[in-house]
Order: C-alpha cells, then sequence, then structure tokens
C-alpha cells in the first residue's frame, strides 16, 4: 500500500448547486493525517453473505457523479490503494441476522475502509456499522461504504458513531438502488471531534426508494457536518429523510440536504424534514435544505423546525411539576430515542440506548464536577 | 385521456414598443476610467463623489465573476453603453416632457397613476429622469421627494453622502461596484419624523435604449415613527442585443417607522437584472417587501432586511414567473442582529415553457438576537417537463434562544385539489385557473388595486383545456 507522508486538506464535500460564500456552506475542507493505514474490521458474517477480500483493488465509482471540485474519500482511497472488502448477497437471499462491522482504528494516523455491499435481485440483508473511539494514535479515519441492490433488493443499514473529541472522521456512503429496492438508513452521531457524513444515493430504477432516520447529539466543541444528495431518476421513485437532533454546549453542525429530481422521475416524491433542539447558548445551526427539480409531475417538500422548545409543550410539562431542566433532557432523549426505535434489531438498539445512556453519563460527571 | 391545462405565457406586448434615440447623447461601449470620468463631468460630481467612483471601478476589476446562479456569459461589458442621455431636461409636468418619452409613459399608465392614486411621481428614461413631482400635500408635511442628484447638490447632500453606498458598500459583490462606477439617476426621499405618507410614492424606470445600461440609485430615510408606501415599476423594449439593468435601492427604516416598498419587475427578456435592494431596520421598525418579478432574461434579485434594532421587523411577499427563455434567480436574505426581531418570508414561483426559477434565501440569526423568530415559505408550481424549479434556502442560527421554522413544496397543479373543485360544481378549466390565480394571489393582496391590476394584467393565465 502506498503512503502519503504529508499532511494535506482534501475537499470532502461540495453542494451540488452553490450559494452565496459568505454562508461558509458550499463546500467542506477537511486536513488529513498523515500515513494513511488500512483500518481493521471486527466482522460477524451471516452464512448467506459472500466475502471477498480484494487485493490491491483501486477504489472505484459507484455510478454516483461527485461534485466538480470534490475529492472525498476517493482520492485518499485511490492514493493508498486501499484494497476493498466486498460483502456479496445471491438472488433471492435474504439473510436472516445482520452482517456486523465493527472498525476499529489502530495504527497511527489515517485509518482507511472501503466496504462494498452488493446485494442481487430479490435479496435483503441487514448492516450494523459501528464506528467506535480510537485506540491512541489514531487521528482520523475514513470509511466508505458503497452499495448496489438489485431488482426488489432491500437494505437495511445502521452505522453507529461513537468517537473521541479531537478525532476526525469522514463516513461516506454512495451507490445505486435498482427497480423497486429498498435503501433504509438509520445513522446515530453520538460523538466525535470533527464528523463529515457525506451520502450519494441515485434511485435509479423504477420505484427505488430510499428512508433515511438520522439522529445526532454534540456537545463541548463536536462539529457534525452532514450531507445528503438523493438523485431521482428513475419514475416513481420515493426518498424521505428525517433528521433530528440536539446541540450542547459549543457545537456545531451543519445538514445540507439536496433532493434532485432528474428528467425522467415522473411520479417521484421526495420529502425532508429536520428538527433541531438547541440547548445552550452558544451552539450554531447551519441547515440548507435543497430541492432542485427538473421534472413536472413529482412532489417535493422540505421543512424544518430549529430552535428552542415550543412554548405551549414547556408549560405543559412544567405545569405536571416537572423542572425545565428536566424537560429539556426528557424532550432531547425522546429525538434520539425516536430514531433508535426505527432499528430493526432489539439487540442493536440495545446496543444505541446503552451507548446513548453511556454519553449522558459521562455528561452528568462533568456537569457534576463542573 | 385527461386534458392538460394549457397556460398562457405572459402578454408583453404593451411593454414592448420603443422609440428613435433621438437626439440622445450616448457613451462609447465599454469600461474605463475614462468612461467613468466622463460620466463624472456630466454629473457634475462633487470630488468625492468622482473618487468615489473611480475606487469602484477599482474594485469592479479586481472582483472575480462569482461562479454560482444563472450564467451571464451572454453580458459583455465592451458592448454596453452605460450612460445615454435622453435630450429632455427633468420636468415637474409632463407637458414639458417631449412627445415621444411623455408618450412612452402614458402608455404604461404613469400620469394616470399619479393623477389618481398618487403623492408623487418619478419617471426615469435611460439614464436620467425626465419627470418629477410631488404633490403639495406632500411636501407640507415635510416628505422630500426628489432627484438623488439633485439633492446631492442641494441641502441633503451632506446626508445623502453620509448614507450613501454605506449600507451597500461597493465591495458587496462586483455588480455592486459597477453601479458604484457608473450610477446615474434615481431618487432620494426623506420622511421626516411622525409623518405618515398615506398615499404612495412611484419611481418608473424605462430603458429604451438598445445594448445599453441603467444603475439607478434609490435612497429612502425614515425618520422615527414615520410611515410610507413606495412603489417602483419598470420595463424596457425587447432588443436582440444584451440590455443591463443594476440598480441599487437603499432603505432607511428610523425606530418605529415603517416602510412598505413594492415592486413590479417586467423588464423585457434580452435584459440581464443584477438589482440590489438593502435596508436597515432600527429599533420596533418595519420593513414589508412585496416583489413581483416577471421580466428579465436572467436575474439575480435578493432584497435584504438587516434587524439591527430590538423588536424590528421584515417580511417579504414575493411572487416570480419564469417563461421561456428565463432564468430568474430571486428571493431574500435576513440578518437578525438584535433582540426580540421577527422576519416572514412567502413566496411562490411559477416555471413554464423552459424557464428555470430559483428560490434563494438566506436567514442568519447572530448570537445576540435573542428571542428572534422567523419563518420561511416557499412554493413552487411547475406546468411543464420542460421548465426548472430550484430551491435553495439557507439558515445559519447561533443563538438557542429562537424559533426558526422552514417549509417548501414543489409541484405541480394537485388533481385532488381540481377533483375536490369540481366536486363542488366548478368545470375542471374554471378549477384549475382558481387554483394558480389563488396560488399567485399572495403579491397582488398587497398592491394596491391600481398595481394589482396591472400584476394580474401580467399573470392573467388563459385556462384552456387542450389534450396533451
Amino acid at each position: 500500500m502506498k503512503e502519503k507522508s504529508e499532511n494535506r486538506q482534501i475537499t470532502v464535500k461540495r453542494l451540488p448547486a452553490r450559494t452565496w460564500y459568505w454562508l461558509g456552506m458550499n463546500e467542506l475542507r477537511m486536513e488529513t493525517a498523515s500515513a494513511p493505514v488500512r483500518g481493521e474490521i471486527r466482522i460477524s458474517l451471516p452464512e448467506e453473505v459472500l466475502m471477498e477480500d480484494t487485493a490491491c483493488l483501486p477504489a472505484a465509482s459507484e455510478g454516483t457523479e461527485e461534485a466538480a471540485g470534490e475529492d472525498g474519500l476517493g482520492t485518499l482511497l485511490e492514493e493508498a490503494v486501499v484494497p476493498a472488502r466486498i460483502f456479496r448477497v445471491g438472488k433471492g437471499c435474504r439473510a436472516a441476522d445482520p452482517l456486523a462491522l465493527t472498525f476499529r482504528c489502530a495504527g497511527s494516523g489515517l485509518a482507511l475502509h472501503d466496504v462494498r455491499l452488493d446485494l442481487a435481485d430479490g435479496s435483503s440483508l441487514t448492516v450494523l456499522e459501528d464506528f467506535l473511539p480510537s485506540e491512541s494514535g489514531v487521528k482520523m479515519a475514513g470509511v466508505r461504504t458503497s452499495f448496489r441492490l438489485g431488482r426488489g433488493a432491500v437494505l437495511r443499514l445502521i452505522q453507529i458513531q461513537k468517537a473521541g473529541s479531537g478525532f476526525s472522521f469522514v463516513n461516506e456512503l454512495r451507490g445505486s438502488v435498482g427497480a423497486f429496492a429498498k435503501l433504509e438508513l438509520i445513522q446515530l452521531f453520538l460523538g466525535g471531534g470533527a464528523t463529515a457524513q457525506k451520502t450519494r444515493i441515485d434511485l435509479d430504477g423504477t420505484g427505488a426508494s430510499f428512508r433515511a432516520d438520522l439522529g445526532y447529539q454534540l456537545r463541548g466543541e463536536e462539529k457534525l457536518d452532514i450531507s445528503y444528495v438523493v438523485n431521482h431518476r428513475g419514475k416513481k421513485t420515493e426518498c424521505g429523510i428525517n433528521a433530528a437532533g440536539v446541540l450542547r454546549d459549543r457545537s456545531e453542525k451543519l445538514f445540507a440536504g439536496t433532493i434532485d429530481f432528474k428528467k425522467g422521475s415522473s411520479g417521484s416524491s421526495g420529502h425532508e424534514k429536520e428538527d433541531v433542539l438547541l440547548i445552550d447558548e452558544q451552539v450554531r445551526n447551519r441547515t440548507i435544505p435543497v430541492i432542485l427539480c427538473s421534472e413536472e409531475d413529482v412532489a417535493g417538500s422540505h421543512g424544518a423546525t430549529i430552535g428552542r422548545l415550543d412554548e405551549n409543550i414547556l408549560y405543559y410539562l412544567q405545569s405536571r411539576g416537572m423542572g425545565r431542566e428536566s424537560v429539556y433532557e426528557m424532550m432531547a432523549q425522546a429525538r434520539l430515542n425516536a430514531v433508535i426505535g426505527r432499528i430493526p434489531d432489539s439487540g442493536i438498539q440495545s446496543e444505541a440506548r446503552c451507548l446513548l445512556g453511556s454519553q449522558e453519563t459521562v455528561a452528568e460527571g462533568e456537569r457534576e464536577n463542573g | 385521456m385527461a386534458e392538460k391545462t394549457y397556460v398562457e405565457e405572459i402578454d408583453r406586448s404593451m411593454y414592448d414598443f420603443r422609440y428613435e434615440e433621438k437626439d440622445a447623447w450616448r457613451i462609447d461601449a465599454g469600461l474605463s476610467p475614462e468612461i467613468v470620468e466622463q460620466i463624472s463631468r456630466e454629473k457634475n460630481d462633487p470630488d468625492w463623489m468622482r473618487e468615489f467612483r473611480l475606487k469602484s471601478l477599482e474594485i469592479y476589476n479586481s472582483t472575480p465573476m462569482k461562479d454560482w446562479g444563472p450564467s451571464i456569459e451572454g453580458l459583455d461589458m465592451e458592448h454596453i453603453a452605460t450612460y445615454v442621455r435622453p435630450n429632455a431636461k427633468m420636468a415637474d409636468n409632463w407637458e414639458a416632457v417631449p412627445d415621444d418619452i411623455k408618450e412612452t409613459f402614458e402608455r404604461l399608465g404613469i400620469p394616470e397613476a399619479e393623477r389618481k392614486s398618487l403623492a408623487g411621481v418619478g419617471a426615469q428614461y435611460d439614464s436620467e429622469l425626465v419627470y418629477h413631482n410631488v404633490q403639495d400635500f406632500a411636501v407640507k408635511q415635510g416628505v422630500v421627494y426628489t432627484d438623488i442628484e439633485s439633492a446631492l447638490h442641494g441641502e441633503y447632500g451632506e446626508m445623502i453622502r453620509d448614507h450613501f453606498m454605506k449600507l451597500v458598500p461597493p465591495s458587496d459583490h462586483k455588480f455592486a461596484a459597477l453601479h458604484g462606477a457608473v450610477w446615474s439617476g434615481g431618487s432620494f426621499v426623506y420622511v421626516p419624523e411622525g409623518v405618515h405618507l398615506d398615499i404612495p410614492l412611484q419611481s418608473y424606470f424605462r430603458l429604451n435604449a438598445r445594448g445599453a445600461g441603467q444603475f439607478e440609485h434609490t435612497l429612502i430615510i425614515l425618520g422615527e415613527a414615520s410611515s410610507l408606501h413606495f412603489i417602483e415599476g419598470c420595463s424596457a423594449p425587447k432588443y436582440n442585443v444584451a440590455n443591463l439593468h443594476a440598480g441599487c435601492v437603499e432603505l432607511y427604516v428610523g425606530a418605529n417607522a415603517s416602510l412598505r416598498y413594492s415592486t413590479i419587475e417586467n423588464w423585457s427578456k434580452n435584459m440581464y437584472n443584477l438589482n440590489t435592494k438593502r435596508a436597515l431596520v432600527e429599533e420596533g421598525g418595519r420593513i414589508e417587501w412585496v416583489s413581483g418579478s416577471f421580466g428579465s432574461h436572467v436575474s439575480y434579485l435578493y432584497p435584504m432586511s438587516i434587524l439591527h434594532g430590538r423588536g424590528a421587523r421584515s417580511e417579504f411577499t414575493g411572487v416570480t414567473f419564469a417563461g421561456a427563455g428565463q432564468n430568474l434567480d430571486t428571493g431574500c436574505k435576513v440578518v437578525h442582529a438584535a433582540p426580540d426581531t421577527s422576519s416572514y418570508v412567502n413566496t411562490r414561483s411559477i416555471s413554464k415553457g423552459g424557464g428555470i426559477s430559483t428560490f434563494r434565501s438566506a436567514v442568519v440569526v447572530q448570537e445576540k438576537a435573542k428571542n428572534s423568530r422567523s419563518s420561511v415559505s416557499c412554493e413552487s408550481l411547475m406546468l411543464d417537463s420542460e421548465s426548472r424549479s430550484d430551491t435553495i434556502p439557507a439558515m445559519d442560527i447561533r443563538t438557542s434562544q429562537a424559533d426558526i421554522g422552514h417549509e417548501a413544496k414543489i409541484g405541480r397543479i394537485s388533481d385532488d385539489a381540481v377533483f375536490y373543485l369540481m366536486s363542488r360544481g366548478l368545470p375542471e378549466e374554471e378549477a384549475r385557473a382558481l387554483i394558480v390565480s389563488g396560488f399567485a394571489d399572495n403579491v397582488g393582496k398587497e398592491l394596491p388595486l391600481e398595481y394589482a391590476v396591472e400584476m394580474n394584467n401580467l399573470i392573467r393565465l388563459e385556462m384552456k383545456g387542450t389534450v396533451g
């Protein structure tokens, strides 16, 4: 594997439709750590899934277009020639157990992963990707998960991130959804210094659908940059993006969700909803929900609610004897539990609630210690 | 087979007439320090304004073109004459205006509107104001409404110098710098403290010359607890070469004052409309923007409100209609820079026949803007698959003590809504007409009747059922 010894900046993402530069939302640049290494993965492989560990295969685009000027992880993966791990599910095959991938970052510098999911026609699979705190020395990791869903295939992908502060993470998801295939994505961000999460979905086949539920809770100086681009190319495609989050302390978040109805996507619908609870004075929330439309017969919408709790809800709960802080904590937990409740596996749900609980325990300890 | 509703293109023939540039004086096309100096001499500028123009030209030349929004590749400044002086001195009665110019404004209905329902009118033809008049009752209240160049040389010279391009500095963007270099014409309005002018003032801008630019500057200052409704209209005949409009509007709304700024923009389809409008609103003040965009080949138009004082408020109501050959990028910007401020945005856009309509907005709530509220609603209607409609709203919230809501929808005429109305007895054709008219009514109902009628002329939609 090639190694690059010098740090440099990469353009992780660029908005497909740019706007005023003074808003600071058009692109995200991150500094990469030196010496990329292939990261370690702990794998729990269901019997229905075949795994290939390729040797020195350059990373290839899965058909989703990159915005001009965007490096993403692609450049780093290609330069470092990181081999891909390919997981295949055969035609009509439905995996009973989830494929569990736990990403640990060993060594030093920059840990890279290239994961590919190939689901043949009529197959189904649940995948859990756990991004856990780095061990000493590792400052940055990048994971690219690409997928291809054949006709009628169903992929449920759950990504849970709980990294330490001071740790930078680039999480890239991209792929193509075939005719009548379905991608259900659940993403939980429960910690990390600076995280860039970039998702590019092509709804290529007639009747393809994508649903995303994402929840996040940021503390301290944590920063989260979320970018979704959903390209509706086939007819009667559907997408729904629901984001709910909580910002505390001095954390910052940018959510950029683009729904793009390409010509030929008649009968399609795309909806985006964001609900952000701002708890502390010095947080910063940025949101840019974009709809691009070249097709008449579509329905697109987005809605966002940002800020403090509705005063009527607050009044109601306080009138029932709850203190203000308790109300805010309960409503913050409710947002995240709503996302956790969408996880189809009870074991994974419990694990996520434990992680959320441990995050609260640590935070409570920090508050008590002043 | 379901009938597809046919929506007529907006009828612009009543605006698409022209007169020869008889006896007009036209500066050489292009942009250079010599041309800017020549304009400055024509204007008899004070020294500070001449230096300001030259500095603006430097900024223009050193500012790169932006890389977002509609292409303006077809705009070549080397082929734009930035100053065309009609053979007419500014008059305060229509009889003194040369016949061809007077007839232009009569065809546009300006003198009639003045007689019926306006407190004052300013009419600009190419680069100069040719008519300016304000009714006695307004003058007696202390209202000042004059061409900005006279004011620059008169008793309000210092006031203008203190405010001119401070809200929109030349460094703001490339075409603000261009405006600073070659501006000509426009109006100055001052409403003293406590004065409420119940009848609107209007400026109308007509660009008759071919291959020319219009760069008028509007400066309005409202004293505390005063109020005003200002209306601007614009049009031009269509040519097969590019014309450019890069005007600038600066509005200062004093404490507890209220300003409604209404625009019906109907430039011809060869026009590049790169306009900049900005309002600074002090404590308890209120700015209402009412904006109808129907013309231009390419538009960049985002009226901006800076809510500077506690409790300041901004409302923006707009409709944009993009037809064949048009790429209209419109919207608004709001900055909440004080506590208890509020903003409300309600826009509609219609795209048809290959037109491209983009709604672009920015809402920024600064840390100090505690207890601020903002609500943005944008709806887009696409009438065919040749057209395009994009929405690009952005929000940057830097305090937890805020309530921000945003919603947007894009789609076609709802079959359910049509069915509902038909089930109540309306024929399908009428049902669709009602839906589309209602869709664009958010602006019409905010305008005085005469202007709503004009706007309805522009958006009159002939709903015919044709097999499609």
